[in-house]
């Protein structure tokens, strides 16, 4: 059978076939075009945090947008070019042959030289932060991946003998090589640190029976924050909270500070990357938000105390005042060191300064949002056909995978507000 | 020459209460409530209620006077001067203000931050966010041995 030629249909006009702009996909095919519009960009939190990789400095940094705290931008540390002032030309020296006041030992000035400078900006100025990592993974100490990562090939770190199993003759794994398909882990915190008057107990015993000891004077005495200090975000290996008190060691100061975290920036590695690699450009950057809105802050007042049922026989408690600070100097008696230790541990940490961040959502006391419904579950095959089914199944698997988020849904995750400051 | 179809994207925006929108001398702020009342706000024309029954919607008026010279920062701020026994109602001074400072050291007015306005040679230049529902104020009287007022925006 002799089939007719093909007609090929004629090339239209270069300038007649329509194009796509901005926001938009275009789709040709021979009986029309069809115009679609490309996903909006989703809406930017206030401390919203992206990590980039500096290609010249070869340095991974985390820009955040702009947070308040009662109303107030936080600084941030960033490097700066410095930026040389003009020189005025005295000419040249007939003895040295250089130029007048060309020496070191003349300052210049005061201009700076070639080189850098850490300077504090404000947050709205979108400062870069550069990031300081810890490791996560099969090549840390015993911190185990999240299950976010662990699903994306990120393995556990070895197993490393207790101390009975040593004891036993087991020997530590230092030679421990991952499965293939392994990836590496890093982590930065990006913290919000905020300075604020503190408390400090000091602990005097008194003389006593033959028995033990029978008097404790406790004096508390309220420490301003450092002057130096102010409202920042700085970036740090992983986030301790600051302890502060420590009764082992008979220190009973807070820490004149209070720290959140902001964010988390993960960077994972490509598939079967040398162990204890350093992160460069090639890695993938997540980010894990804590703080999704503003803020607003407020520490205890400093009150005085006529009584407290936190210490059992309060013999008195006096206000005194010298130096311009207030102190209060309590009695009691106590039959051990461990017991005055504890009680002036209760003292302390009843009337603790330490502040509470909260987001001022109009619920009240209670700041928590409405819990949203999670999206239905495509069905994943069905009826006779395995085949079918398990690629189903798998496809399925793969677009939760894809959908998975480290982010909570919006309105996300708000702050929770402290009652005890209502009283 | 030729044809191209280009579309704002969808998204990208998140319609709250208190959204700022800076004009030359003047910041436009969508309603917000506190305590479920409306508040006033300061125009060029005196204080006037934000309800929306009641015309167009106002704008705070920006001074140039108003301003923190070192940082060049200034704040539009939600002010309330509570009832005697703490409470909030209709007839509570509730009103929008351009401050210099967010925080109010007159122990009778509680001050929240609504939006921070950036400036540059006597002119407003860039505004942002600071407040993103409508908010819940409550005082908290100091206890009879003396202390400080709480003003409490939750």
């Amino acid at each position: 059978m002799i089939f007719p030629p093909l007609q090929k249909t004629p090339k239209e006009p270069l300038l007649a076939r329509p194009s796509a702009g901005a926001g938009t996909r275009l789709a040709v095919n021979a009986a029309f075009y069809n115009w679609s519009a490309t996903g909006g960009r989703k809406w930017r939190h206030p401390w919203f945090t992206r990590a980039s990789w500096d290609g010249k400095r070869k340095q991974w940094t985390a820009t955040v947008k702009p947070g308040f705290v009662n109303g107030n931008a936080p600084f941030a540390q960033t490097l700066v070019s410095n930026v040389p002032v003009p020189q005025q030309d005295f000419g040249i020296n007939p003895l040295t042959g250089k130029p007048f006041f060309s020496d070191p030992i003349f300052n210049h000035g005061g201009s700076m030289g070639p080189g850098t400078s850490v300077i504090a900006m404000p947050m709205f100025y979108n400062p870069p932060i550069d990031l300081t990592f810890r490791n996560i993974g099969f090549d840390s100490i015993n911190e185990a991946p999240p299950d976010f990562f662990a699903k994306r090939g990120v393995q556990n770190p070895p197993h490393q003998p207790t101390d009975d199993e040593l004891l036993a003759g087991a020997s530590l794994n230092l030679d421990a090589q991952p499965a293939k398909g392994n990836r590496l882990l890093r982590a930065c915190d990006l913290v919000l640190h905020q300075p604020r008057e503190a408390l400090s107990s000091d602990i005097t015993f008194g003389a006593g029976p033959a028995t033990g000891i029978s008097s404790v004077q406790q004096t508390l005495t309220v420490i301003l924050a450092n002057p130096n200090d102010y409202l920042k975000v700085f970036a740090t290996g992983k986030f301790v909270p600051a302890a502060g008190i420590d009764p082992t060691q008979g220190d009973f100061t807070e820490a004149n500070f209070d720290e959140i975290v902001v964010s988390t920036v993960y960077l994972l590695s490509p598939l079967d990357t040398a162990l204890y690699s350093a992160p460069d450009e090639t890695w993938t950057p997540y980010v894990k938000h804590n703080l999704f809105w503003d803020l607003n802050w407020m520490q205890p007042a400093f009150r005085i105390l006529d009584s407290d049922n936190a210490i059992g026989g309060l013999l008195s408690a006096a206000l005194l005042l010298g130096g311009g600070t207030a102190s209060i100097a309590i009695n009691f008696l106590s039959a051990s060191i461990n017991d005055a230790f504890q009680n002036a541990l209760n003292v302390l940490t009843a009337h603790s300064l330490a502040g509470t961040f909260w987001t001022p959502t109009g619920g009240g006391s209670d700041s928590a949002f409405p819990q949203s419904t999670p999206p239905a579950q495509p069905a994943s095959g069905h009826g006779l056909d395995k085949d079918g089914r398990l690629l189903a199944q798998r496809q399925q698997a793969a677009r939760l995978l894809r959908a998975e988020q480290l982010d909570p849904a919006f309105p996300y995750r708000c702050q929770p507000f402290d009652p005890s400051l209502l009283s | 020459m030729g044809v191209a179809v280009s579309v704002t994207p969808g998204g990208g925006g998140f319609s709250h209460p208190w959204r700022p929108a800076l004009g030359q001398k003047s910041l436009q702020l969508s309603l917000g409530l506190l305590n479920g009342f409306t508040p006033m706000i300061t125009t060029a024309d005196g204080v006037v209620s934000m309800d929306p029954g009641k015309g167009p919607a106002p704008a705070l008026e920006l001074k140039a006077k108003d301003i923190d010279p070192d940082t060049q920062q200034s704040w539009a701020c939600l002010e309330v001067t509570a009832n005697a026994d703490g409470s909030v109602d209709k007839h509570s001074l509730v009103v929008i203000v351009h401050r210099s400072s967010p925080t109010s050291i007159d122990p009778k007015t509680g001050r929240q931050p609504l939006a921070l306005i950036l400036w540059q040679k006597g002119a407003p230049v860039r505004c942002l966010p600071q407040c993103w529902f409508n908010l819940k104020y409550y005082r908290v009287d100091p206890p009879p041995g003396g202390g400080i007022v709480k003003h409490l925006f939750l």
